[in-house]
């Protein structure tokens, strides 16, 4: 079920979901901001490190002791948008 | 370097080529981790997490105690190279990487990694293992990296299979825990794909094929 957000988050959030998913290449999937990492999506170990990594790609590096508290994909879209809140338009949509 | 690339001087000394020179520095720090190499004073951590309940049966030491006298014997048995695996900032040990059971014959070598139960969903394990196989394909002329891991921990990196490394054994029901028998799972990390898959991980590879 999505959290309660505004349209203009939804939409960013879903971009950024689009993006991150295509980059994993995720099977096409209806994610919400609380689907879980490893037990919705089933990524394993591998599959984090990669996510690690396409964050870092997308200017969002997450920090040393963030990922023991990320577990679903709202989590990682909360690290992106804190990482690169100063470079985002003010309409809030990614680059 | 092929022979004809090489270059001509008429300064060569006698018969023989100009010298190259080569960047020889080994990296071994990444974004989290690095490698160093583990002294006489890294013991009492390596017996402690070789022996932690929560390790013991899933790494090398497959539930048995070493002694601590003979603890130095066991962790450099068939060793090729081994590395303490430290998180770069704080300098805390973490772990190891190990690459035990090399074959110079058909340049192929084994390799093992531990991580302290505290640290092991840390992504830190995966980040030495990356900075480790670089290591070993730029030393050595390794056609192909094993890694054999039981079906328990094959689990936490089976999504690599066919994007990262081959799979090219399984051993079915071979290994006892729990009650039953467990599959043993035989992977490879093949030189020539090296670099790409550095590259997907995070890791710029330096690596000449």
């Amino acid at each position: 079920m999505r959290n309660k957000t505004t349209s203009s988050q939804d939409d960013t959030f879903d971009r950024f979901v689009s993006r991150l998913t295509s980059e994993l290449q995720l099977d096409p999937h209806i994610y919400e901001r609380d689907t879980r990492l490893i037990e919705d999506l089933g990524l394993d170990s591998l599959r984090m490190l990669e996510v690690v990594t396409v964050m870092a790609q997308m200017d969002a590096e997450i920090p040393e002791g963030a990922m023991p508290f990320i577990h679903t994909l709202g989590d990682l879209h909360d690290q992106y948008a804190t990482r690169t809140q100063s470079e985002s338009s003010p309409s809030g949509t990614i680059r | 370097m092929r022979e004809q690339n090489r270059p001509t001087d008429s300064s060569a000394p006698g018969p023989f080529p100009v010298p190259r020179s080569a960047d020889t520095v080994a990296r071994l720090t990444g974004r989290w981790v690095t490698l160093r190499p583990i002294t006489p004073g890294d013991y009492e951590f390596l017996y402690r997490m070789t022996v932690d309940a929560r390790t013991i049966v899933r790494w090398r030491p497959r539930g048995t105690t070493p002694s601590p006298e003979q603890f130095p014997q066991f962790l450099w048995q068939n060793v090729l190279a081994q590395f303490l695996v430290e998180q770069t900032d704080e300098r805390i040990p973490v772990g190891t990487v190990t690459a035990y059971n090399a074959d110079p014959r058909n340049s192929v070598v084994y390799l093992a990694v531990a991580i302290t139960p505290e640290f092991e969903k840390s992504g830190w394990a995966l980040e030495a293992v990356v900075i480790f196989i670089e290591y070993l394909f730029r030393v050595w002329n390794l056609r192909k990296v094993y890694i054999e891991a039981v079906e328990f921990n094959f689990a936490e990196y089976a999504s690599g299979i066919g994007r990262f490394f081959q799979l090219e054994g399984c051993l079915r029901d071979h290994e006892y825990f729990e009650g039953q028998y467990w599959h043993v799972y035989i992977s490879a990390l093949y030189r020539e794909n090296w670099p790409e898959t550095a590259r997907r991980l995070g890791h710029v590879s330096s690596l000449k094929i």
